[in-house]
């Protein structure tokens, strides 16, 4: 558990290594993969078609951002754990287009996508043309002694924060989930506290921060045993426990 | 008739069209009325009837309970009765709260049957319930009361605008309030919307005495067209006492004295008709009625409270027990400043500072408004300056010293959501909107391009420049700009309202039941089962969904008092400025013979023996080391707004020559500024950290003004319908259009940083929150005033309670607090002589 001289910060969890990274990313080098959670995108798209003036660039920045995480862990799957996009997509929206200009550039890359609450409003994200070679998946992604999933509580059930069953020998499983979008306030000397992205280590879990800009953040309070890790911007930087 | 009302008269006569009869005639029922009830019509109310029927438009000054009401209202009814129409509206009578609507309509209705009149009056608020509205467009009244909002919903209807085309003209009450405020700018757009219907329109206001009733006209009618300004001949008779104290701190801190004087309250209650109890806050309201009800238990039944944060139906309860004279007593906030009088009402009592002086002047109205009756109000300090503060308002009441209110100039924000309304009532031509719009004062200097970027911001939602695809708000439908859908119009109506409401949560009972408002920032500091006091219950939060916060009766006592946002007025720099006035005599060969003051003087003797008083011309300032560090104290007397101001400026300064930090604090009468090691201080260092050259720049290098600009935003986006009405009334299918004011900032910011709402933003932070032209005018006085220093060794009366509010909030527990400040001032007063 320590900082790397790149910003990045290296957890040791399941006999796994995982890095965090500043850019709101989780990357295994073991299985190179990137993951990422809550991208929300095309909520932009949402917002103008409601009349609400939203200017586009969000998208086009969040995938820029992706493309540099690739490049840079050299992964070659990314794995979106839910709420890919923000809600239905219609003919004419930004996003698609971009998505698909993007995909072109990176064929080579494996995409699995667990369905989060918001990808429900996508009625066939397998038959688009826009989502081909995306792999959705609707229940958790089994890899390892993790679970790949969308919201962490729901995989546990009624019971937060509680390890679900153990694994084969005996060790609880591990889940790395989205869909809370946790923040903190950082106090800020002669100023308003500032609100920033983390990770939120919890005991059987992590949450992983939204990864898109154009999405917002829930205040969340560590309990014992727990803490967070501020995601940028340009380090991951471990809170001492309150 | 006064010298005012006579200078802007010409060029409207006649409008009325083929009358014949003489002035006189044309008032004699109202004359009839008044000698049947055996009263005599004042001056100013026969000069406002005339000017009704000539045609013209106008202002009417005059002070609550003067008959201000019969001046305006009479007009329109004498004319109705010589001009009677089948049906349909023809006067809109405009309140700023809708709270008042009900019971104006009641005051209106008293003389139409004397008079002989057929009208009907109604009211049309956001609490109108739909029938009623659907019967009011079947069958419209004659006169309908209604609020600026509720008037722009009805410009938001095609059907309503073209019942609007028969008014013969439109009442703005109590303008003053609305003056200043983007409420005020909104009126105003609707106004010039009502005689773009109809040129002939005619259009009134009633106002409290401003120092600048020539502007308040220009803002009401537009700077072009002409008007009258009516003015009550006599001003109201006032009385301003305070209670003294039997004993005076003289190290007195804000919040200390107030319940001390509890007893003396109690007895001004028990002696009186109706009391009405001012505080500044709801919180003190709150701690107030607790305090009341735990010495006079037996007053539970007589003892009303009244802030803007208790649900309506309870208010209305209080209210009529204040009308009907069954209530001992309300304890009440700014929320029964205005409004319909309350005849019973015989006395107002003042908690804590006055903070302004047409504010103290207004709450003395509430009492004796009849006419000829004197008003009377009760001053209870909380901290011994206070005493000042009361007989710096005294004086300057007499001598007619108001203060301010200036109309907002160009809230792009308001000017969209009007261009939105009127596309959703039918649609607007964009070069005949243009003149209409700048026919009005707010936007009078509206330039071209900032049209233009309107115009481009809903057709297409921003700037030409930026890409918005799928954008659709407004469109251009043969020559008009239209909305776009029947759910855009839905949603537009919903959000019209914004320009009033903070973001405000509904406080209900878990188990059901209202039991008000409260700011959304209050609840989120809260934490479940921690409790808190509201309309006068401990109550603790159980939960907070869909902007409703659910609370249950707490078990324990409470010592956490709500504390809401936009309660902590700040003293007004013409009651600063009075203060000092009045400290100047104390110097003087004539000292001041105010009781107040004659109280004050053992503190004001002490603190010229330990350092020098301040006054006009003077400016104070103070170093001290302590324990602590080193103190630098200065007492502009600015209003605590401007001196944070000041102090931020002066601090940034400072440690600009070399890195250094401070920690600054401020009050009403000055600022301290604390470092770890003394500094060399003398004049020139303090010319140079009060220069009024490079003010603005030097602000914008010390503060996060983008992150003062993020907060100023969010009422910006909700005006300009940036982001989703949405809750309370709408369910969770449009939960996917949430986003955070300060989140659409980032990413206007991030991808169009041209936006002119952004610079509005940046405009209000400079201009209201950090008041950029009150702060260059306290340092233009600091420049041209005496700079005297002095080491006093020890804290002064008026550096002790700057030092106790600092320490208050560094200090976790008020009960340390308590405990500190009372030892330290135990310990100066023993220096004392």
């Amino acid at each position: 558990m320590t900082a790397a001289p790149d910003g990045t910060f290296e957890l040791r969890l399941r006999d796994e290594l995982l890095r965090l990274h500043p850019d709101r990313a989780l990357s295994w080098p073991a299985r190179r993969t990137l993951v990422v959670a809550d991208t929300h995108f095309g909520k932009d798209d949402v917002f103008r078609r409601a009349g609400l003036a939203i200017p586009e660039g969000a998208a086009a920045e969040d995938l820029a951002r992706l493309t540099r995480l690739l490049e840079s862990t050299a992964s070659e799957r990314l794995v979106v754990l839910g709420d890919f996009v923000h809600g239905a997509v219609e003919h004419g929206d930004a996003f698609p287009a971009r998505f698909a200009q993007w995909r072109r550039r990176h064929c080579e890359l494996a995409i699995d996508v667990v369905l989060g609450n918001h990808d429900r409003s996508l009625r066939h994200p397998d038959r688009d043309d826009w989502t081909t070679g995306l792999r959705w998946h609707a229940q958790a992604l089994q890899e390892g002694r993790f679970d790949l999933v969308h919201d962490g509580d729901e995989l546990r059930g009624a019971a937060p924060g509680l390890a679900p069953g153990p694994d084969h020998d005996g060790e609880p499983r591990f889940a790395l989930s989205g869909h809370v979008h946790p923040v903190t306030r950082l106090p800020v000397p002669g100023g308003r506290a500032l609100r920033v992205p983390v990770f939120w280590q919890r005991a059987a879990g992590l949450v992983l921060p939204s990864f898109g800009r154009f999405t917002g953040g829930q205040l969340v309070r560590p309990g014992p045993d727990e803490r967070l890790l501020v995601s940028g911007p340009a380090r991951v930087h471990a809170l001492r426990a309150t | 008739m006064n010298d005012a009302g006579a200078a802007t008269t010409d060029g409207i006569a006649g409008a009325t069209g083929g009358e014949v009869a003489t002035p006189d005639a044309r008032i004699a029922p109202a004359l009839r009325w008044f000698a049947a009830t055996g009263r005599t019509p004042f001056a100013f109310q026969r000069e406002a009837w005339q000017a009704w029927l000539a045609g013209e438009s106008g202002l009417i000054n005059a002070a609550t309970g003067s008959g201000k009401t019969l001046a305006a209202w009479l007009g329109p009814v004498l004319e109705g009765l010589e001009q009677p129409r089948g049906s349909g509206l023809r006067l809109l009578w405009i309140t700023p709260l809708r709270a008042l609507a009900n019971d104006l309509v009641e005051n209106l209705r008293e003389p139409l049957r004397a008079l002989g009149s057929r009208w009907r009056v109604e009211a049309r608020t956001g609490d109108t319930a739909s029938s009623v509205r659907q019967r009011q467009r079947a069958k419209p009244p004659e006169a309908l009361v209604t609020t600026p909002e509720s008037l722009s919903v009805m410009l938001s209807f095609e059907a309503t605008q073209a019942a609007l085309l028969g008014l013969d003209g439109v009442i703005v009450d109590e303008w003053h309030e609305l003056l200043g405020s983007k409420r005020g700018v909104q009126l105003e757009l609707a106004l010039a919307r009502l005689r773009a219907l109809n040129p002939r329109l005619r259009t009134w206001a009633i106002s409290a005495t401003l120092p600048d009733l020539p502007l308040a006209l220009r803002a009401l009618l537009g700077p072009r067209a002409p008007g009258r300004l009516v003015c009550a001949a006599e001003p109201r008779r006032l009385e301003i006492r305070a209670v003294i104290p039997p004993t005076l701190q003289r190290f007195p801190w804000a919040g200390h004295l107030g319940l001390q004087l509890l007893p003396e309250v109690v007895r001004a209650m028990d002696g009186a008709r109706t009391t009405l109890l001012f505080t500044n806050t709801r919180s003190q309201a709150e701690t107030w009625y607790q305090a009341l009800l735990q010495v006079r238990p037996d007053w539970l039944t007589e003892l009303g409270l009244h802030h803007g944060s208790i649900d309506r139906k309870v208010r209305e309860r209080v209210e009529a027990g204040l009308r009907a004279g069954t209530l001992r007593g309300v304890i009440c906030t700014s929320s029964l400043d205005l409004g319909v009088d309350f005849s019973p009402v015989g006395q107002v009592i003042q908690v804590g500072s006055p903070k302004g002086i047409a504010r103290l002047v207004q709450r003395a109205g509430r009492s004796g408004h009849r006419p000829g009756e004197t008003s009377r109000i009760l001053c209870v300090p909380t901290h011994a300056w206070e005493l000042v503060e009361i007989a710096a308002v005294r004086r300057a009441a007499a001598a007619g010293q108001l203060e301010p209110r200036l109309p907002l100039l160009r809230s792009l924000d308001v000017l969209v959501q009007h261009c939105v309304t009127l596309a959703t009532g039918g649609g607007f031509d964009e070069d005949a909107l243009l003149e209409e719009v700048r026919a009005t004062h707010a936007f009078a200097a509206l330039e071209d391009e900032e049209w233009r970027w309107v115009i481009d911001f809903i057709t297409r939602g921003g700037s030409a420049l930026q890409g918005y695809p799928q954008f659709r708000r407004v469109v251009r439908d043969g020559g008009r700009l239209k909305i776009a859908s029947k759910d855009l119009a839905r949603r537009h109506r919903l959000a019209i309202g914004t320009i009033t409401s903070d973001s405000a949560m509904r406080l209900k009972w878990l188990g059901g039941g209202e039991l008000g408002t409260i700011e959304e920032s209050f609840v989120s500091r809260l934490r479940p089962k921690q409790a808190f006091v509201f309309a006068g219950r401990v109550v603790e939060l159980v939960r907070v969904r869909d902007m409703t916060a659910y609370v249950r009766l707490a078990g324990r006592r409470s010592r956490h008092v709500p504390r809401w946002q936009g309660t902590r007025l700040p003293l007004s720099g013409a009651l600063g400025a009075a203060v000092l006035e009045l400290l100047a005599d104390e110097d003087a060969p004539q000292r001041a013979a105010e009781p107040e003051m004659q109280a004050m003087r053992p503190l004001l003797a002490l603190q010229r023996n330990w350092s020098a008083l301040p006054r006009p011309g003077r400016l104070l300032v103070e170093t001290l080391t302590s324990r602590e560090g080193f103190h630098l104290f200065v007492f502009p007397f600015a209003g605590r707004v401007v001196n944070e101001g000041l102090a931020t400026l002066a601090a940034a300064r400072w440690a600009r020559d070399s890195p250094r930090t401070f920690s600054v604090s401020a009050n009403e009468y000055g600022f301290e500024l604390l470092g770890s090691e003394a500094l060399p201080v003398d004049a020139a260092v303090l010319r140079r950290l009060l220069d009024p050259a490079g003010l603005r720049e030097d602000l914008l290098a010390s503060l996060n003004v983008s992150e003062l600009a993020r907060r100023q935003f969010r009422p910006i986006a909700r005006i300009a319908g940036l982001v989703d009405p949405g809750p309370p009334r709408r369910g969770k299918s449009t939960r996917a259009l949430q986003a955070s004011t300060s989140l659409v900032y980032e990413v206007l910011r991030q991808y169009d940083a041209g936006s002119l709402l952004l610079a509005q933003a940046e405009r209000e932070v400079f201009e209201s929150q950090l008041q950029l032209a009150p702060l260059r005018a306290a340092l233009e006085r600091a420049r041209d005033s005496e700079l005297v220093l002095k080491h006093p060794g020890r804290l002064t009366p008026l550096s002790f309670p700057l030092w106790a509010e600092r320490l208050q909030t560094q200090t976790v527990s008020s009960e340390t607090w308590q405990q500190r400040v009372e030892r330290a001032a135990a310990r100066l007063e023993a220096q004392a002589p």
